[in-house]
């Protein structure tokens, strides 16, 4: 005789079970976790580049191959410059700042740079928000010019800030400065805070678009003498690979600045054809926080300069602290600066020539065995022979190019190259050319909507 | 001084049937040579055989030298006309009398009542009229009258309270304005000079005007409280219907009182009484209707329309009163003694006061007694079951307890001398009570004043922005939404209107508590009388309460914001407490119950919007569970159709919600927990702890409520009450893993349904199960072996824990709540956007690598109501490519895009992506402006758009606004208990207990009714 469980002592058992069992289960969907959204590549429909005042050599050039014309707006008006694949175009502008803007086609890959008399060179870019220039003067003989170019409709802002021997200058001026639409804001160092120690100057800016460039002067009497265009640093390292050490003597001056908090220990060592070396006198230099140093090579580089395969091509500083640095250079009665070379990646660089003198390419900085491609065309826009050349790491590669070439593209095979041109016309100056690598694609943010 | 000579006047119309009686007690105050000479008896046309009775007596009399007499006049003949006819026959005779008695054919003079009215007659002679008085009759000893008064709304006003026993409480003689004319001794001369009664008042409420005339024109009207007369009320109580009174008494009543009022008032004061009288009436009429007495309510209005509609004759009156003082050679009327003798002015407000109590206590004991009334009906069931013997048993003692207490004159003092406070402070029960409000109170501090944060965004500036929310089928509110506006607006709306919007929300969070609480009380108690007789011990009551009371806090509700769950929790065991009305055995009751249960559920349902899932799946299985284990007699539509009829209800009352998100496809809207969306995430067996987010108790409180609540199931006695609270557990938890697989897409991915009514569902049967199984504890333990029972006693030490730990937490708990929310817009741009919809601010986050993210702030920010909303809307993929091209690569053309869509800033939060940033600089069309550091900001400076996003309403959704007010009123209406007069109670049965309910004499068939107006043992003082 079995006896029929009682249904409401089952359910007594068996309804705790189920609303246990049921609450484990009862788990809300863990929100999607909010998946990164990277931003789209499009075709670059716009591209502006920025030639802060100097040479009246202009020079432009597409290397993304289209044809057509670009616009050009100066303080003195608007014009349009046609130009043709492969070709550096040249034409002759004032001296005052030359906004170069390309459309659709002609908007990847533009580049331009200004060439002046006696040589010297300014690389035209694009704005750019954080910006270091080392080795600046502010005295009598030895003056910098900032120049702060706002190529858009609306005022900029910018902040500047000063470094010298014994730490940060204080320069309110400096600060907040506002730079007009569509103008040009110069700052005469000398006249704002004349010292004699050599400077370096921080340029960001906090609203709208600027393009910053120094002109460098020096004037000893009886002495060295020149101008050139001051190139910028993006940001200090602890690593600065400094290539494009002219040929013959004359003085050469490193000067490094330590932007940090702390004081840095560096070593200087040089680049040859062959090796990276550090040289026998063994120079350790010190750097205060927040200082600038000045440091005498030019019988370090003297002394070690063997010739041929020995000669140094560059410096590497090596340092326990970010620094940014520049080479000072007299070479034949021509200043020439030498800031730290840009890595040129498998996009190529692109270095329009100015025309005259004699140019070498400098490569270096790979970090593995790489081969580099370097396109050349003549003054027609014709292609000229390929060079295909093979770089080692630690060392450094001088590469003299023909003549008739007047434009230069450096391709990497595998990674990244410094690589700058060097550029002597005798008693007609000296410069240093960087490579350009003008953007090809524009990034498309993705947009989506937020919960309230 | 001589003898005083009265004749009496006895007007009969019909009145065989109280006639022998008055005669009788006419009789006893003749005697030979006594003061009543004559009789004059007016017989207006009755059909039975008034007349006849009369003149036996009368001839009986004339031995003792009464000389009487019967005149007849015609059925039509009003009150006043008789009198008059008997005056005139009076005032013809030789020596006419100096006083005449008057004496209604239902009113019979006690003995001795002519010699008291007399006496002290003799010792004020220059009072004209004299009253005695009335006692009702036929029970002999309540109190009908002891002089009347007016108020000011022409209510006739005793001052004495509905069946009153006459202890000699109002025993005095003193000065009134009026006397009833029943029993009336006037001196002949004065009634002459005053004209008698008006004419124009047939029937009722004669006497005060005639009582407002004498004090006018300075007459003094005493009572005599030792003069009795005993009172049939005939006519007032519709036992005898003339031809002048009709059917509506109440009619002619009200009439009779508007039209004394506006004919004796002082001049000045007419136009605005007669304002007041009209608010006056309209009030009453529309309280009358919404307790469903339209008969009387269309008695007020007739009657005031009667009296206005004649202004000729209210104004001829006047004339008469004033013709009546100049004859009499008074300057005016005797202003001050009428003021003096009129009821005070705050009686009106006071009577106001009391109905509403009256009401609200109705609502509030209806449903108390359901577990009486189911023993009770049980008990009429089967007379010999135990349980019947067990309630006759109380009934006999609580008899015993009544006359015990009745008999001693200080039985009404006893109560009375024990203040609230003492009574309050002799409870411990009280005491824990308040303790608990007050740590609710202090818990929901945050919520003083404006509050915002978590899971609730601010309070509008006022009501109306939540009035046109509601009213708007498409809102202005980000780049355009059309999802329907959430159901709790219009109760936030109604509130608003009321208290400020700030104050609703500050309202809502603070008393949430202290009404859970209030809720939770009355719930389990009526739960523990279903279970034991006696209920549960008031310790566990307290303690059990207050656990379910803190639950808003103790779940994490509170501290994250989500004031939709905090109303709910507030709302449900009102709601359970009106569901169990399901259980009653009258069918008119569970009818009741279904419109209360239908409008909680669809009240918690607007702030909870899963709680009507809940609902249904709780229907359906315990119907089905009771069709298996009970039979299919469950099914009848007698027992299952309330239950669903209380489902439907929120269909109808919540249509402009439901139906439109469906229609569009927005089902989501009806999932989602109220507040910021995503609702609140989850984890696993976070539904059976009630732990709803991250200021919820710690673990070891639901772990413990669960233990205990599994424990309880051990009693045999309540095994089957406890079952069923897990049975309501498994199946709230079931449905939270049903809605665990929703997922609902919103602006931007996807977001949980919310699982806050089944989480509070399951919290509160859980404390109802470990309640309940604590009475079964309690009552089982005697039978239990020893360590059995401290087991027992362990496991309800235990849960003492609950209780203290709960608002241990409550006064700890973080929560997010603060009173100024963080502003990540500046200033200047949130008072821009509130100038209008083409001022909105596009506020941009995010970096170009990580991806941005984009909304537009319109008005004053987002507030409460607009959350939902904006969540739950379709994304607008064309503003998006605009606003991605603005963001990306601009021209002249995309701002004036932005304009069009009604954005006039643009503000990146910090830290603002530079490259945006930039982009955003070189763009003409854009001016920067100064934000906080590290964000930034720009103005359009082209044309802005204002119809970008355009706030409607439309067609289709003013007519589910309409369905839904008409519901909305017929269910209301429907959920008010039904209001019936006492004063129309059938006078025969005397011995009626004091006024309780009806449906004893009525039946269970008719509504119930429950006398409002001072029954079920109400006390009230009246004016003195």
């Amino acid at each position: 005789m079995s006896r029929r469980p009682d249904p409401w002592l089952l359910a007594a058992v068996l309804l705790p079970v189920v609303a246990v069992v049921a609450s484990l289960l009862a788990t809300s969907p863990a929100p999607a976790p909010v998946a990164d959204r990277p931003p789209e590549e499009t075709a670059l429909a716009r591209s502006t580049v920025v030639c802060p005042p100097g040479g009246r050599d202009l020079v432009v050039a597409s290397t993304a191959g289209a044809s057509g014309s670009v616009d050009l707006r100066t303080p003195g008006g608007r014009e349009q410059l046609e130009i043709e694949p492969g070709t550096a175009t040249r034409t002759r502008v004032g001296g005052g700042a030359v906004v170069v803007t390309g459309l659709d086609d002609l908007a990847p890959g533009l580049v331009a740079a200004r060439f002046a008399s006696p040589l010297s060179s300014v690389v035209c870019s694009e704005p750019e928000a954080d910006q270091w220039f080392t080795g600046l003067g502010a005295g009598a003989r030895h003056r910098s010019t900032l120049q702060l170019v706002n190529p858009d409709g609306g005022q900029a802002i910018v902040d500047v800030t000063v470094l010298g021997r014994n730490g940060e200058v204080e320069a309110a001026e400096l600060r907040g400065i506002t730079v007009p639409g569509g103008s040009t804001f110069v700052v005469d160092l000398a006249s704002e805070l004349p010292r004699r120690d050599d400077l370096a100057l921080r340029v960001q800016t906090l609203r709208g678009r600027v393009v910053a460039g120094v002109r460098d002067s020096f004037e000893e009497i009886g002495g060295d003498q020149g101008a050139d265009a001051l190139p910028a640093q993006d940001a200090p390292s602890t690593e600065n690979l400094v290539l494009g050490v002219p040929e013959g003597s004359g003085q050469r001056t490193l000067v490094l600045a330590n932007p940090g908090d702390e004081e840095g220990r560096s070593t200087i060592r040089l680049v040859t054809g062959r090796s990276v070396f550090t040289p026998e006198a063994g120079r350790e230099v010190t750097v205060g926080a927040g200082s600038v140093r000045r440091v005498p090579l030019s019988r370090l580089l003297r002394g070690e300069d063997r010739g041929g395969d020995e000669r140094p091509l560059g410096l590497l500083v090596q340092s326990t602290v970010g620094l940014t640095a520049d080479l000072v250079s007299f070479v034949s009665g021509d200043l020439v600066h030498t800031a730290p070379s840009t890595p040129v990646d498998g996009d190529g660089g692109t270095v329009p020539l100015p025309g005259s003198g004699r140019a070498t390419l400098v490569l270096g900085g790979a970090v593995s065995q790489d081969v580099v491609t370097v396109q050349l065309w003549d003054a027609d826009g014709e292609r000229l022979d390929d060079r295909r050349e093979e770089l080692g790491t630690e060392r450094a590669l001088a590469v003299r190019l023909p003549r008739k070439a007047r434009l230069v593209r450096v391709v990497p095979r595998d990674g990244t190259v410094s690589t700058v041109v060097l550029v002597s016309d005798g008693d007609r100056g000296t410069t240093l050319v960087r490579p350009l690598q003008g953007p090809t694609t524009g990034l498309v943010p993705q947009v989506s909507p937020a919960l309230p | 001084m001589p003898s005083p000579r009265v004749a009496v006047v006895l007007v009969c119309h019909d009145g065989a049937r109280w006639l022998p009686g008055v005669l009788e007690g006419l009789a006893e105050q003749v005697r030979p040579g006594g003061p009543v000479e004559r009789v004059v008896a007016v017989d207006t046309g009755s059909l039975d055989d008034s007349a006849e009775l009369v003149q036996a007596t009368l001839d009986r009399l004339a031995p003792q030298g009464v000389r009487g007499e019967v005149l007849g006049l015609s059925s039509t003949a009003t009150f006043p006309e008789a009198v008059a006819h008997a005056l005139d026959r009076l005032r013809d005779a030789a020596d006419p009398v100096d006083r005449v008695w008057l004496l209604h054919d239902d009113s019979r003079p006690a003995p001795g009542a002519l010699d008291a009215l007399l006496a002290q007659a003799e010792e004020r002679p220059d009072v004209a009229l004299l009253g005695p008085k009335l006692r009702e009759w036929p029970s002999l000893r309540r109190l009908l009258e002891v002089g009347v008064t007016m108020s000011g709304t022409g209510r006739r006003e005793t001052g004495l309270e509905r069946g009153e026993y006459d202890q000699g409480q109002h025993d005095e003689v003193r000065e009134v304005l009026a006397v009833h004319s029943a029993g009336l001794l006037a001196r002949r001369d004065v009634l002459d000079e005053l004209g008698g009664f008006d004419p124009a008042l047939p029937l009722f409420g004669n006497d005060l005007d005639l009582g407002w005339r004498a004090a006018a024109a300075g007459r003094t009207t005493l009572v005599v409280p030792d003069a009795v007369v005993f009172h049939a009320e005939a006519a007032h109580r519709g036992l005898r219907r003339t031809a002048l009174t009709g059917r509506h008494t109440h009619f002619q009543e009200r009439r009779a009182a508007l039209y004394t009022l506006l004919a004796n008032v002082r001049p000045l004061a007419v136009p605005l009484q007669t304002v007041r009288l009209v608010l006056g009436t309209v009030l009453r009429a529309l309280g009358l209707l919404l307790v469903r007495a339209p008969g009387q309510a269309a008695d007020e209005v007739a009657a005031l329309l009667s009296v206005l509609a004649r202004p000729g004759q209210v104004a001829a009156a006047r004339r008469e009163r004033r013709a009546v003082l100049t004859a009499a050679g008074a300057e005016g009327p005797d202003r001050d003694r009428v003021r003096r003798l009129l009821a005070p002015w705050w009686l009106p407000y006071r009577h106001g006061l009391d109905v509403v109590g009256d009401l609200l206590s109705a609502l509030t004991l209806q449903a108390s007694d359901v577990a009486e009334r189911r023993r009770a009906a049980a008990a009429e069931h089967d007379p010999s079951s135990l349980a019947a013997l067990r309630l006759r048993a109380e009934q006999e003692a609580a008899a015993r307890r009544a006359a015990a207490g009745d008999g001693g004159d200080d039985a009404d003092e006893v109560d009375d001398s024990t203040s609230v406070l003492g009574r309050l402070l002799a409870s411990p029960v009280a005491l824990a009570l308040v303790a608990v409000v007050v740590v609710l109170l202090v818990g929901a501090r945050a919520a003083l004043g404006p509050v915002s944060g978590g899971a609730l965004a601010p309070a509008p500036d006022d009501a109306g922005a939540w009035w046109d929310l509601y009213g708007q089928a498409v809102h202005a509110v980000g780049l355009g939404s059309d999802v329907p506006t959430p159901a709790y607006v219009l109760p936030l709306a109604l509130l608003g209107s009321l208290v400020g919007a700030t104050g609703t929300i500050s309202l809502l969070l603070l008393l949430a508590g202290p009404v859970a609480l209030a809720g939770a009380w009355r719930f389990l108690r009526v739960a523990g009388r279903l279970v034991r007789p006696a209920g549960a011990p008031r310790g566990l009551l307290v303690g059990a309460a207050a656990t379910y009371a803190a639950l808003p806090v103790t779940t994490g509700a509170y501290g994250d914001g989500r004031l939709g769950v905090v109303v709910a929790t507030a709302l449900l065991p009102w709601l359970g407490h009106a569901a169990l009305g399901f259980a009653d055995p009258a069918l008119d009751r569970r009818r009741r119950a279904t419109w209360r249960t239908g409008l909680l559920l669809a009240l918690v349902t607007a702030f909870a919007p899963t709680a009507w899932l809940l609902a249904v799946a709780l229907v359906v299985v315990v119907l089905a569970a009771g069709a298996a284990l009970v039979g299919p007699a469950v099914l009848r539509p007698g027992a299952a159709g309330p239950p669903l009829l209380a489902l439907a209800v929120p269909v109808a009352v919540l249509l402009p919600w439901w139906l439109p998100a469906l229609l569009r496809g927005e089902a989501g809207a009806l999932v989602v927990e109220s507040g910021y969306q995503p609702s609140p995430v989850l984890g696993a067996g976070d539904v059976l702890l009630g732990r709803l987010g991250e200021h919820a108790a710690p673990t070891w409180f639901g772990v413990l409520l669960v233990v205990l609540a599994t424990l309880a199931l051990l009693p045999r006695t309540t095994r089957l009450p406890v079952t069923a609270c897990w049975l309501v557990v498994a199946v709230s938890t079931l449905v939270a893993l049903a809605l665990t697989w929703v997922s609902v897409p919103l602006v931007v991915g996807e977001g949980p349904a919310g699982l806050g009514a089944p989480l509070v569902l399951v919290a509160g049967a859980l404390v109802t199960a470990v309640l309940l199984g604590g009475v079964g504890a309690v009552a089982d333990a005697p039978r239990l072996p020893t360590p059995v029972r401290s087991l027992v006693a362990g496991a309800l030490a235990a849960a003492v824990v609950l209780p203290v730990a709960a608002s241990l937490w409550v006064l700890v708990a973080g929560d997010e709540l603060q009173r100024q929310p963080e502003q990540v817009v500046p200033a200047y741009m949130t008072e821009s956007a509130a100038g209008g919809t083409q001022h909105g601010v596009l506020v941009v986050g995010g970096d170009v690598a990580d991806g941005l993210d984009v909304r537009v702030v319109r008005g004053s920010g987002v507030t409460v109501g607009e959350q939902e909303v904006l969540a739950l809307a379709t994304p607008d993929d064309a503003a998006l490519a605009t606003i991605t091209e603005l963001l990306s690569r601009p021209t002249g053309r995309t701002v004036d895009d932005i304009g069009a869509l009604g954005v006039e800033w643009v503000l990146l939060t910090a830290p603002a992506d530079p490259t945006v940033a930039a982009t955003l600089d070189a763009t003409s069309g854009l001016q920067q402006v100064s934000t906080t550091p590290g964000s930034r900001g720009w103005q359009v400076t082209r044309p802005l758009a204002d119809d970008a996003v355009p706030a409607d309403g439309s067609a289709g959704r003013t007519l589910l606004l309409t369905l839904q007010g008409l519901a909305l009123l017929v269910v209301a209406v429907l959920c008010l208990p039904t209001w019936r007069a006492a004063d129309q109670d059938s006078g025969d049965s005397g011995d009626s207990r004091d006024g309780e309910t009806d449906e004893e004499r009525a039946g269970a068939a008719d509504a119930p009714a429950v006398a409002v107006a001072g029954a079920a043992g109400g006390r009230r003082r009246g004016h003195r």
